[in-house]
């Protein structure tokens, strides 16, 4: 086979990118922030943005040092291999507690809102198997996978502004009347949700055209910011403050409302769309966290996939109940996010500070030999 | 290994159809209970609250033939009333295709909070049901027979739907707007207030809620001037009527604003309200196709008479209901911040509101037919 098409385009790892981090739990967003920042949750959610930003202009320093090398790699390099590898793997234990968060969350969600007669543990399942099944057949495939479902989630994105002729704009008034200290706290709420921006410093050794690296990562983060802004704002917009904190799943309670003609009822149009949506979120999130296991253990990835597979079919059992999962998340992931942030700032400063040419010139030269 | 992958196929599509068979059939139609719409009634003579929900459903006796049967339960709570439901009931009941809730007035005034919790909970839920609050027994209203259709719910989904053409109401009565009403802050429900005059269901006025109690029942001559103030874009008649031989009439739409303003802890509200339509009757001018003048005459006339109504509701408002009826409240707590503490039925209450009516007759329709009288 050609090595050259083997290699991502820039333009799939912006599907890829968005891929990772839009996933079904953005309907859910909507209530952690409005419960803290009222009416102005979408300023919350665009100063949240920070913290994707951050990832990437950080890794930027990383990539253009070591283009052809990847952050598993360079962690090896100056910790040694025994700390290296120990941070390597909370680092991908993060992959996998996101992947098990977004197959209960979607459970969770498909079956409150359409298929209230299929248990918690078969839609496990099958969450499980597709993701475990898409992440096998490598990089290529998640990333024409995320492009469809990118062009899906526009879909609902564009259908959601059916819902400002029935909203109100009062709704939204007064911008800034929260107060700067409950937005800025808002904010950080919505950064949590912003996780696996990481993903860019795993798979960019893989991306064809290595300047534009950068570039298309700042367009995702934007994108993504948008997405999730309009999401917020969709959702205040047509609720009101009061009411989007008395549900669980508030962008849902938009979609419903939608009166497209021809279609009776928007709802199952929408959670076909999330489902597909959920599927390409945890096959990313799977692939990531063996990918990073494959170059700690160096066993096949394939072997990975099958090992790793139980992990994510029985711990999202435990979390049927969506009011117990987000008490988990909320203890959890904030941790996750300061040893992210501290994890990827320490490396860059240290490609910064120290410099190692062995890596550049060994690794710099095949490190597309290992399958991606 | 072409041969293995096929036996893998096909023994995969067996599993999966033997683990996602939920041996959850469709039934036919004849076996489900269609719900048409649902009442809602207190007892109040027992010791301890009970409710009465009664559904509608269709059935199927006879073949090319529809009628409907009535489901009453009586339970302490509205789950309870399922369970007693399904114990005389023959088929499976499905929920999710009803027209109309029915609230007796007693239901209302005692408060819908519970019923408002369970039909947010229940992701079944239709919610563009309609919402309309009845004099007396609702079941009465659910058993009541009418000629043109088969279930007195289609026939008030009909009359709700179709009343958008007059009186100034708008559509803003269905279980989605009551969800983003109740509880919300500087807002109040309004739906309609139905009863049985003449042997037919009239829309003879509107309830208006204080939070999830109904606190007052306007009947339809003041309510088209609450929903004048209240509603934005909707369509109605006003008349100036000297005496029953001069009279003009005009048809046409309301396009609302409102303006608030706070001076000295004290908040001061402005309802613009521009009223363009034709004029559908006239028996007063006779040269209303010659004379501009005459027109500019009529339209200040009309926007005293408009503005004169128009306070009279308000102040009526302010001092018998007592509730913020024209969701003032909410575009105040849009202009100066919202906080939930804030009380917006007093506050719009001891306000001073102040109505501009400005009117602009832009057609007069085919002419003017006036019949002299010598």
């Amino acid at each position: 086979m050609n090595k050259k098409s083997m290699l991502i385009s820039s333009s799939e790892l912006f599907f890829i990118l968005v891929g990772c981090i839009v996933g079904i739990s953005s309907t859910s967003l909507p209530v952690d922030v409005v419960s803290i920042a009222k009416q102005d949750g979408w300023i919350s959610t665009i100063i949240g943005g920070i913290y994707p930003l951050y990832i990437v202009l950080i890794g930027g320093i990383i990539i253009k040092k070591y283009p052809n090398s990847n952050i598993m790699n360079l962690s090896k390099a100056y910790f040694g291999k025994i700390i290296g590898n120990i941070l390597n793997l909370l680092f991908m234990l993060q992959f996998l507690f996101y992947g098990v968060l977004v197959i209960s969350s979607s459970s969770n969600q498909l079956r409150a809102y359409s298929i209230y007669f299929i248990p918690h543990f078969k839609m496990v399942m099958i969450l499980a198997i597709v993701a475990c099944y898409a992440s096998i057949k490598g990089l290529k495939v998640l990333c024409r996978f995320a492009g469809i479902t990118f062009f899906l989630l526009c879909l609902i994105i564009v259908a959601s502004t059916v819902t400002f002729k029935s909203g109100s704009i009062l709704n939204v008034k007064p911008f800034f009347g929260a107060g700067v200290p409950n937005i800025l706290e808002g904010s950080i709420k919505s950064a949590f949700s912003y996780g696996n921006m990481e993903l860019l410093l795993i798979i960019y050794p893989y991306v064809q055209q290595k300047k534009a690296i950068l570039k298309t990562a700042l367009i995702s983060t934007l994108v993504i910011v948008f997405c999730y802004s309009w999401i917020v704002f969709t959702s205040i917009y047509f609720s009101g403050p009061d009411l989007v904190v008395k549900q669980l799943w508030p962008f849902s309670f938009v979609a419903e409302s939608f009166k497209i003609p021809v279609v009776n009822n928007f709802r199952f149009i929408e959670m076909v769309i999330w489902i597909i949506i959920a599927y390409k979120t945890v096959s990313i999130e799977f692939y990531a966290s063996t990918k990073i296991l494959n170059s700690i253990t160096k066993i096949k990835r394939k072997t990975i996939c099958f090992l790793l597979l139980p992990i994510i079919f029985i711990i999202p059992l435990f979390m049927e109940n969506e009011v117990i999962r987000r008490e988990i998340a909320g203890k959890v992931i904030p941790w996750i996010t300061l040893f992210n942030i501290s994890y990827v700032t320490i490396i860059a400063l240290l490609t910064l500070l120290i410099d190692k040419k062995k890596l550049i010139n060994k690794k710099g030269e095949k490190p597309i030999n290992e399958k991606i | 290994m072409k041969r293995y992958s096929l036996l893998i196929i096909s023994i995969s599509c067996i599993i999966i159809y033997t683990i996602f068979n939920s041996s959850y059939g469709n039934l036919p139609l004849e076996k489900v209970d269609i719900c048409s719409g649902l009442s809602f009634d207190l007892i109040a003579s027992s010791p301890v609250i009970e409710y009465n929900v009664a559904a509608s459903a269709y059935a199927f006796p006879k073949k090319d033939e529809v009628s409907s049967v009535i489901l009453e339960a009586i339970g302490k709570n509205i789950p309870d009333t399922r369970s007693a439901r399904s114990t005389i009931s023959s088929k499976e009941f499905l929920l999710g295709l009803q027209k109309v809730f029915i609230f007796s007035e007693a239901v209302a005034t005692n408060g819908i909070n519970p019923i408002v919790d369970m039909m947010f909970s229940n992701q079944q839920m239709n919610d563009s049901t309609w919402i309309v609050v009845c004099k007396g027994k609702a079941i009465d209203m659910l058993k009541f027979k009418v000629v043109d259709a088969t279930t007195s719910s289609d026939h008030i989904d009909g009359l709700v739907e179709s009343s958008i053409e007059q009186n100034f109401m708008s559509t803003d009565y269905k279980v989605v707007d009551m969800f983003v009403r109740v509880g919300s802050e500087g807002r109040n429900l309004v739906v309609p207030y139905l009863e049985i005059l003449n042997n037919k269901i009239t829309l003879s006025g509107m309830a208006v809620f204080k939070k999830d109690k109904m606190v007052a029942k306007i009947p339809m001559e003041e309510a088209m001037y609450m929903n004048l103030l209240r509603n934005n874009k909707v369509k109605g008649i006003l008349t100036l009527q000297k005496d029953s031989l001069q009279l003009i009439s005009t048809y046409g739409d309301v396009k609302r604003k409102v303006h608030c303003e706070k001076i000295n802890g004290k908040y001061k509200f402005n309802i613009d309200i521009e009223f363009k339509g034709q004029v559908v009757n006239n028996t007063m001018y006779k040269d209303f196709m010659i004379n501009p003048k005459t027109i500019e005459k009529y339209t200040h006339e009309l926007e005293e008479q408009t503005e004169k109504r128009c306070n009279e509701f308000i102040n009526k408002m302010q001092n018998e209901y007592k509730t913020d009826c024209l969701e003032l409240g909410r575009d105040a707590a849009a202009a100066f911040g919202r906080n939930p503490e804030t009380n917006w039925d007093n506050i719009v209450c001891n306000a001073d509101i102040k109505v501009n009516v400005k009117v602009r007759v832009n057609n007069l329709g085919r002419g003017q037919f006036l019949f002299e009288d010598k």
